[in-house]
This record gives C-alpha cells, sequence and structure tokens, in this order.
C-alpha cells in the first residue's frame, strides 16, 4: 500500500435490491416509516420484530426496515445496509424514523428535521458490545432531542400517534446544538497546541507555524 | 480540574488565524463523519486524510488528499504493525504541524509516530461514549498534546480533558453527492 496520498474519487455506489417492495398506487403516496439498525455486526433482531409486526397491522403505511445483521422483516419493506446517500435519501422522506442508539442515523434524521424514536440496543441482549447506546440515547432524550422507546408497547403508541399528528415529531433542524461554537473551541485547542509545539521543535517548523 | 478552552469571540466562522499543515485520521463510519463536521476549521488549511477505504469514505472524501490505512485494526497486531510504517512514511511526506483524530485504533500507531517526531497530537473523543472510556481513548490519552471530549460527562472520564462541546451536524441538509463543498 503506498503512502503517497492521492485525490479520492467519488464511489458510485449500487443500489441494493429490496425485498418485498410493493408496487405504490400512483394516485397516493402512503406516509414512510424509515428503521435503521446501523451496520454494527450484532444482530438487533428485537427491534425488526416490534416493527414487523405494527407494520402488518398497517398496511396504509410504508415500511422499510435496513435490519443489518438480523434476519429480514416478513411484511416490511427490508434492505441490509445503506450507503449514507441512500440513507440520507430515505431519512428525507419520512414520515417518522426509527433508530437504533448510533449517532449517525440520528443526525441524519435531525438533519431532516425529525425527532427519531430511538430504541437503543442493549449489551445483555446481545445487541452490542456494551451498553454506550443507552447512556447517549438516555442524554440525548434527556435534551428532548431523540424519542426513547424502551419497549414495544412504547414504539407502538409512538408510532401511532406519530403517524396520527405529523407535527409531533417535526422539529426545526438546527440551534439546538452550538456545533458551531464547538468548532471554534476545537480549533482553538489546536491553535494552542501546535503553536507550543512550533516553539520547542528544531528547525524551520517555527517559523512555518508563525508564518501568516 | 477539567479545563475550558478559549472561545473566539464574535463571528460565526472560524477566524483561519495561521494556516497549518494537518492531518485527519479517522476510521470510516462515524470517527470520518465526525472529523467531517469539523469541515469549517479544516476547510482553511492544507489537509490530508488517513482512514480506511470503502464507498461512504470515497464519496465524503472525494477531492481530498487521501492515504487508504490498513484495516481492520480491532486486535489485528499484523495491520498495527503495518500502520507504524505507514505512518512513518506518510509524516515524512506530509510533514504535518499537527494530527488530529476521532479514532478508532487507527489513531494509535499515528499518534505514536507523531509524538517520536514531536508533531502535536488532538484527539477528539467520539459523542456517543458518555458513560465509559473507549480503547483508544485510553492507549492516546497520555501521548496526546491535547484531549479533547464534547460533553462534560465524557470531562468526568478522562480528567484534565477539554470539554469542545458536542459535533453532532444537525445543522443544513447535506446535498446529496456533494459531501465536500
Amino acid at each position: 500500500m503506498t503512502a503517497s496520498p492521492h485525490i479520492a474519487k467519488a464511489f458510485v455506489v449500487p443500489q441494493f435490491e429490496r425485498k418485498n417492495a410493493q408496487p405504490v398506487a400512483a394516485a397516493v403516496t402512503r406516509p414512510l416509516v424509515f428503521v435503521s439498525v446501523g451496520m454494527d455486526h450484532h444482530p438487533f433482531d428485537r427491534l425488526v420484530r416490534w416493527v414487523d409486526c405494527w407494520a402488518r397491522e398497517h398496511p396504509e403505511v410504508e415500511v422499510v426496515v435496513q435490519h443489518g445483521a438480523a434476519a429480514s422483516p416478513s411484511c416490511a419493506q427490508a434492505v441490509r445496509y445503506l450507503s449514507h446517500h441512500e440513507l440520507f435519501s430515505q431519512i428525507s422522506r419520512a414520515r417518522v424514523v426509527v433508530s437504533h442508539g448510533g449517532p449517525a442515523t440520528i443526525a441524519e434524521a435531525r438533519h431532516a428535521g425529525l425527532i427519531p424514536l430511538v430504541a437503543p440496543r442493549g449489551h445483555a441482549l446481545g445487541e452490542h458490545v456494551d451498553n454506550h447506546q443507552q447512556a447517549f440515547a438516555a442524554l440525548l432524550a434527556a435534551r428532548d432531542e431523540v424519542f426513547l422507546v424502551q419497549t414495544e408497547t412504547d414504539l407502538v403508541e409512538a408510532l401511532n400517534r406519530a403517524l396520527a399528528e405529523p407535527e409531533w415529531l417535526r422539529r426545526e433542524s438546527g440551534r439546538s446544538l452550538d456545533v458551531a461554537a464547538s468548532i471554534r473551541n476545537f480549533a482553538a485547542v489546536v491553535d494552542s497546541v501546535t503553536s507550543r509545539s512550533s516553539r520547542t521543535s528544531a528547525g524551520g517548523r517555527a517559523s512555518r507555524s508563525f508564518r501568516r | 480540574m477539567n479545563k475550558t478552552p478559549n472561545d473566539v469571540a464574535g463571528s460565526s466562522a472560524v477566524s483561519p488565524g495561521v494556516k497549518r499543515r494537518v492531518l485527519a485520521v479517522g476510521s470510516g463510519g462515524g470517527h470520518l463523519a465526525q472529523l467531517l463536521v469539523l469541515r469549517p476549521w479544516w476547510q482553511d488549511h492544507d489537509r490530508s486524510w488517513v482512514c480506511f477505504d470503502g464507498p461512504d469514505a470515497r464519496d465524503q472524501l472525494a477531492g481530498e488528499r487521501v492515504v487508504w490505512a490498513y484495516s481492520p485494526t480491532t486486535r489485528n497486531v499484523v495491520n498495527l504493525v503495518r500502520n507504524f510504517f505507514l505512518a512513518l512514511r506518510v509524516m515524512r511526506r506530509e510533514s504535518p504541524d499537527v494530527v488530529v483524530s476521532t479514532g478508532a485504533g487507527v489513531a494509535v500507531p499515528f499518534f505514536v509516530v507523531a509524538r517520536l517526531l514531536g508533531i502535536a497530537t488532538v484527539y477528539l473523543e467520539v459523542v456517543d461514549r458518555v458513560s465509559s472510556r473507549t480503547m483508544t481513548g485510553r492507549l492516546v490519552r497520555p501521548i496526546s498534546s491535547a484531549f479533547c471530549v464534547q460533553w462534560p460527562q465524557q470531562a468526568d472520564l478522562y480528567p484534565g480533558s477539554v470539554v469542545v462541546g458536542p459535533l453532532l451536524e444537525w445543522e443544513s441538509p447535506p446535498v446529496a453527492g456533494d459531501s465536500l463543498r
């Protein structure tokens, strides 16, 4: 493998074939419930089963489940994995996003102005290496950034409510977290250690750091 | 006692200040995603990237200078050694002023080599590990010039770390196919 940097080229992502896809009547667009369990190799069958049961009772709703290592749902549309672009595409047309406790799907949902329903993976059930998703989801739920669903009843009630009240989970994206301030803070830290390192290291490095 | 950084007062953009050579190191997935949130900072600097090859990484780093590292790194001593020698070659060629990383394990050999060469290193702990320390965090903490965390809860896990705030990009949505503007 070469150490020479090269300019990366965008990769054209193949479309994954969907199972259980149903034709949509031209005049009617069903609301979409999109579910994502992420890329982790631990199966998250519990969430997939809950959603699949609900999907069976709600044929008026389009349900797409990105199921990863879990068994494919039998009623809802199934896709194993999605690229970043495909994830964004699904979420941007979803009425409701249901997610495991991973930051990527949660962030994409918030991007799209949606509060996701989050079911964190549990270590005791073999769903993840530890319980960090539980702690992360709890932190975000305490800030009203996600809606936590810990049981099947929680999920069913939340899904029913979201469909009856479309604005319940809609949130203007942005401003709840001051990411710009975080970036400025990070930049300040880099500046402080780089100046310090340049002053103490040998040769021409000091002149590079202070060049304007 | 945990430190607070000096905030750059006033502007919403990051003032460029001195233009630096940055080497950004991150495994794909969420580690790379969190480095990408720092775009308003790194877009004003010369930078190159060390990442794992993959469709998302190629999309997200299209047009950037990249070196693909050896993967996987979890419990893989062979790749650890390979990445150490890769780090030596990359660091000599790129001659960065600073190496920044969000992990995961690929950060370790790069931080070790940076330390040996007297290059500053800044580690940023990932946003979703709030109740326990990561293996990478524990390994690089002693050899980082600065160790940043995103939440106050993480500062309790790493005494002396700097809380910069969360880097969950929840503001303007990305344009599909145009991750790097």
